[in-house]
């Protein structure tokens, strides 16, 4: 149990001792940084035993910190998704700081970086191991605040930190990219918490486990103002949808990569895009036992909602990722897609009894299995733009000859990603597939299996254009001016190699993970909540069979054309040469118009708003705000008490109202 | 040894204070380690009591054996054992910090300085720790002579304020006399424990009604409660910084604590609800008191004169707590007793280390104030924000429970009141830190040179870590606000009050 306050305490001690060494020693300053992730690292490990003993969960160690008006716990609450999560963040972290180590040396704002890294970690630690909605929502706003200052990290905006383009597509700096994810995730945040202050005015409390428990008991009673629990799904779901970059507000994601390459990995990759989930996997049984126990039939819409949210946007990012030119920002898309990889296993899992457990394990297996290998990807994508100097994927070709290792491990973790067996990517994302069809919802099942086909084009073209094929004219300027691509350092390609092993370590005990997952959550929705489920349809053996199939199948169908395009370079692409293949790409290329379409409305609309504002409105508010009410409130007054005479020198007002406070009280009392 | 502690806390700093003009008279310099040593006595006493008394409940002392109502009782109980905690450390963390203070201000007063410092102490602790209400006039009185002489030896206009204190405090001293000697013509007795036995019984007597009202607008005078405050700005401006800092905190403080004494151990809570209604007085009271001070506050321009207005509005908090005369009011009035003490030690400090650095707290020589002494600033922060009621400091809690305490007596008028004294807090301390924050007053669009670039300029460490103890103080204490309450503060309320 103490494990769980190290977790959270260590890097929180790790971001002040760096601060406080950061001018006295760097390399202490650099160590620490490190070593106060480790530690979180061991003690999140030290967690896991308590997983393969489920019946000891969950386990809650909080002390009250206030009492009144309402109760105010600082929690921890172990249950085997926090487990899972908090050792999912705290190792990946831990390998990412060792790969900063390389990737950041030199650079003037190290301090600052150690200092948000580390806070980041302890924040999302927070986050995911809180047993209160209240406490959750601090680690929630501080992982936000972290991901706004790292991502606008190099704040000078120097042009080589620009991203978007090539030169007729915009530009955008480091700063606005922050401060766009700041204010797309903080809109959801922000209804997030009317959703949760709703749930508090019903359950009376912010525990999670007391809100589990009771459940069963207010749902019913927020049933009784028809669509109240409508209106709280969509509030809910408004912070996960922000926070994981999930359609309609998964905009901020491809601009986050302006950021180091490492934070894009741990923040808006591995971990903090995560929490999102991690949020709906902890709401599942609220509104299950809304649902299936106390027969409110408003409570589906919350599962039906974050089904289709997830399909959805798995669909339109992967195809945004056919055409993404920047590497980075094809990752991004992969990452946004794959994200509603997870948002389909846990919709589903409300969808029917027997899909629940499944369908719960499906969405963090998928978690689990996407953070270490899109960590990885990034990581080698960090390598690979150091050593090209180049953010653009058309300006590399032919790295393997340079960089051996990091292609090695990016190879792995792209065909994790595609979904290959027997990598933890195909038994994650099989997982998802069936629990979709097993939930019977079949408009999502084929949109899930054409997404699939998708993302093994854009990872083959992704793969072929960085490793494969010729050097690009780019690459032989570099070579011709003396700095020909190299091998990253060996902090950078250990950690990438490092991660590329974990892959396939559990890629070969998937199918264990994946049963140890299942157990645990058995034992935390059934056992422990006593959520009914059904046991499993008898054709499921069927459906498996049928999955593995179908989602193979995908894969070439994807694969292949990629791979004659992109890495054998022996077919060109013609369909965009006809006119209805070019407009395709063209509205790819702007995101389905759905960017643009906010910069128009909202940004656009924030500055008309605010030029009628300050033009048409302003002096007359602030005459009577600044100028009226002080003068009625402070001068007025103020002159009128002067007349009172309390604040003369004069001795003789002080003792007259002396006196009268005398007289008057006697008369009072007396009369 | 245990059970002496009561009569050491006093003893220990006057005999002190008679030991320091002896002293001094040798060696001037060895004044102040014999003033901190003195104090620190007290400080370990006050705990221990405090830990005998949450142990066991209330304990009394018989000073020279002389068992009561003849002799003089020493009666310890959470309430006093609370306030004797908070006198103690604040008394001791100023009184280390008077050291570079004393010395830049009042270079040829230090003997005298510390003994008067010394006796005043002294006076506020036997006020507290008294269980006879003669006794505590004359604690009273002690504090007072030596606090108008304390204030006197201040800047110019120093003789004049004290001598508006003098006859004012006068006047609050003879009223509270008269009230006990009204207390003692019916009924013989001058213990208050005996007074508490014997009063209930005589509630009707006209003679008790007067001595309550006498005993009320006494202590009120004291404690500064509008429009008995005039004495008060004055006084707290021109006295010398270490005496502001001691005297801010603790004195309008203990004379609230008197306050809570007579109206709910004394007498019975229902003579001042219900046979006099002087609760709702005192609220409505201390309602004009909240907007009043904080609207004096604003119109200042100097730093300590804002404070002391300062201190008039929050003795309002307090008296409101203790008028609504319910379980969360004077829960609220409690904590923000201690709260004062830490907050108004807090900022007092900071003005006196100003004062130190710039000879003087006008507010139009505060540019560029947090990049000269960014860690003093930064406690007065801390304590602005404690003053203006933002989480986690105390004065969130202490605000919380009043404002809880107002809405569970039905009294939205106090609410109002309240919600609108914050936001006047936060206008006279935001202007001050915005005044410290910047180069010139804002809004400097004119701005065309980088900013100029200041050097540090701190105070030594002997300022430095008072400050900074008072502001962990407010941070602590609204961080365990929940546990203080429930350790210490919900046995004082008495077992009559509603929620």
């Amino acid at each position: 149990m103490q494990f769980a306050w190290f977790c959270i305490l260590f890097p929180f001690c790790g971001a002040a001792a760096v601060l406080a060494l950061g001018r006295a020693n760097a390399r202490l300053r650099d160590a620490a940084a490190v070593l106060f992730p480790f530690l979180a690292a061991l003690s999140s490990l030290a967690l896991l035993p308590s997983l393969l003993h489920p019946e000891t969960l969950p386990a809650v160690s909080a002390f009250t910190w206030l009492s009144v008006p309402f109760t105010v716990e600082l929690g921890v609450l172990l249950d085997p998704l926090s487990i899972i999560l908090a050792v999912v963040v705290a190792v990946i972290s831990f390998i990412i700081t060792v790969y900063c180590l390389g990737y950041m040396k030199g650079d003037p704002g190290i301090t600052r970086f150690w200092a948000l890294v580390n806070l980041f970690i302890g924040s999302m630690l927070l986050l995911v191991l809180a047993d209160n909605l209240l406490l959750l929502f601090v680690g929630w706003k501080l992982v936000g605040l972290c991901s706004y200052a790292l991502i606008g990290y190099y704040y000078h905006d120097e042009k080589k930190y620009w991203i978007g383009g090539p030169a007729p597509a915009p530009f955008i700096k480091p700063t606005h990219a922050g401060l766009k994810a700041l204010i797309m995730t903080g809109f959801g945040d922000m209804v997030m918490l009317g959703g949760i202050m709703i749930i508090f005015y019903y359950a009376g409390t912010f525990n999670l486990m007391n809100i589990y428990r009771t459940s069963a008991q207010w749902i019913p009673e927020m049933a009784q103002t028809p669509g109240m629990i409508i209106l709280v799904s969509f509030l809910l779901l408004a912070g996960p949808v922000g926070k994981s970059a999930q359609f309609p507000l998964h905009e901020w994601l491809p601009e986050a990569m302006a950021g180091p390459g490492p934070v894009s990995a741990l923040i808006h990759a591995a971990t903090m895009v995560k929490s999102g989930v991690y949020l709906v996997a902890r709401l599942i049984p609220v509104f299950y036992s809304g649902y299936w126990v106390a027969g409110c039939q408003e409570a589906s819409v919350f599962f039906t909602l974050t089904a289709w949210i997830g399909v959805i946007t798995a669909f339109i990012a992967a195809t945004q990722g056919l055409v993404a030119l920047e590497l980075k920002k094809a990752l991004a898309y992969s990452t946004v897609s794959q994200i509603g990889y997870m948002w389909i296993g846990l919709g589903v899992a409300g969808l029917a009894p027997a899909v629940l457990v499944s369908g719960s394990t499906a969405g963090i297996f998928h978690l689990v299995s996407h953070a270490v290998f899109k960590a990885c990807l990034f990581l080698c994508a960090g390598s690979v733009i150091h050593a090209a100097h180049s953010i653009y994927m058309f300006d590399m070709g032919g790295m393997r000859k340079h960089m051996p290792y990091t292609w090695l491990s990016m190879l792995i973790a792209a065909v994790c990603l595609m979904g290959l067996p027997p990598l933890p990517g195909f038994w994650s994302k099989d997982a998802v597939l069936l629990a979709s069809l097993q939930a019977g919802n079949m408009p999502v099942f084929t949109l899930a299996v054409i997404t699939v086909a998708l993302t093994a084009f854009y990872t083959t073209r992704l793969v072929g254009m960085v490793f494969y094929g010729p050097h690009s004219s780019h690459i032989d300027t570099l070579q011709t001016e003396g700095m020909p691509p190299h091998e990253a350092r060996a902090t950078m390609w250990g950690a990438c190699g490092g991660l590329a092993i974990l892959i396939i370590l559990l890629g070969l005990l998937g199918p264990k993970v994946e049963t140890l997952l299942h157990a645990g959550f058995q034992a935390s929705l059934i056992t422990t909540l006593q959520l009914p489920a059904a046991a499993a349809v008898d054709h499921a053996g069927s459906y498996h069979g049928l999955v593995t199939v179908l989602s193979l199948l995908a894969i070439l169908i994807g694969a292949i054309p990629a791979f004659f395009i992109y890495i054998a370079r022996s077919k060109q692409i013609t369909i965009l040469k006809h006119p209805t293949g070019e407009w395709i790409h063209g509205f790819l290329w702007r995101r389905w118009l759905i960017d643009g379409f906010y910069y128009r409305m909202f940004v656009g609309g924030a500055l008309l708003l605010s030029d009628f504002i300050s033009f048409k409105t302003e002096d007359r508010f602030h005459q009577l705000i600044h100028t009226r009410l002080p003068e009625l409130v402070t001068q007025r007054v103020h002159k009128f008490l002067l007349r009172t005479r309390t604040e003369t020198e004069n001795l003789a007002y002080a003792c007259t109202y002396i006196l009268l406070i005398l007289i008057g009280a006697l008369i009072i009392a007396l009369r | 040894m245990a059970q002496q502690l009561p009569i050491l806390l006093v003893v220990a700093p006057l005999m002190a204070a008679f030991l320091v003009p002896i002293v001094g008279w040798w060696n001037k310099r060895l004044c102040y380690p014999l003033a901190v040593a003195a104090l620190a006595a007290p400080l370990v006493c006050t705990l221990g009591i405090l830990k005998q008394v949450m142990a066991g409940g209330g304990f009394s002392y018989h000073l020279g054996g002389w068992s009561p109502p003849w002799g003089i009782e020493y009666a310890l109980d959470y309430l006093n054992s609370f306030v004797l905690v908070i006198i103690s450390i604040v008394s001791f963390i100023v009184t280390i910090y008077s050291k570079e203070s004393v010395r830049s201000e009042l270079p040829d007063k230090i003997t005298p300085f510390y003994t008067l410092l010394l006796l005043m102490v002294t006076g506020l602790l036997g006020m507290t720790v008294s269980g006879d209400a003669f006794n505590v006039f004359v604690f009273l009185e002690i504090s007072s002579l030596s606090c108008y002489g304390l204030i006197a030896i201040g800047s110019d206009g120093a003789p004049f304020a004290t001598f508006r204190y003098i006859i004012m405090g006068t006047i609050g001293a003879s009223f509270y006399l008269l009230g006990v000697g009204y207390l003692y013509l019916v009924t013989g007795t001058l213990n208050m424990a005996d007074l508490a036995r014997l009063l209930p019984q005589l509630y009707a007597s006209r003679v008790v009604l007067t001595a309550g009202i006498f005993l009320l607008v006494g202590i009120g005078i004291k404690m500064a409660l509008f429009p008995l405050h005039a004495w008060l700005p004055g006084a707290y401006t021109y006295a010398p910084s270490t005496v502001s800092a001691m005297v801010a905190p603790l004195y309008t403080k203990v004379a609230a604590y008197l306050l809570i004494r007579i109206m709910f151990t004394v007498f019975q809570p229902a003579f001042f609800i219900e046979v006099i209604p002087a609760t709702t007085l005192l609220s409505w009271l201390a309602a004009i008191a909240m907007l009043v001070g904080s609207i004096y506050a604003i119109a200042q321009s100097d730093l300590k004169r804002m404070l002391s207005y300062s201190v008039v509005a929050q003795i309002g908090y307090i008296a409101l707590g203790i008028g609504l005369a319910n379980r969360l009011g004077l829960s609220g009035a409690l904590l923000h007793i201690l709260n004062e003490a830490f907050t108004k030690g807090c900022v007092f400090l900071v003005a006196g280390a100003i004062v130190f650095k710039l000879k003087s707290c006008r507010l139009e020589n505060f540019n560029n104030l947090y990049r000269k002494m960014p860690f003093t600033m930064s406690a007065f922060t801390i304590g602005t924000f404690s003053m203006i009621g933002i989480p986690p400091t105390s004065g969130f809690f202490s605000k919380l429970y009043l404002l809880l305490g107002s809405v569970a007596a039905g009294n939205w008028i106090f609410v109002a009141v309240l919600l609108v004294s914050t936001l006047l807090n936060v206008v006279y301390f935001f202007r001050v830190i915005q005044l410290a924050s910047f180069e010139k007053p804002m809004p400097d669009y004119a701005r065309i040179t980088p900013y100029e670039t200041v050097a540090m300029d701190e105070v030594p460490l002997s300022m430095q870590i008072p400050i900074q103890l008072m502001a962990a103080g407010i941070l602590l204490s609204g961080i365990f606000s929940s546990r203080i309450l429930s350790a210490v503060i919900v046995h004082i309320i008495p077992k009559s009050f509603t929620p």
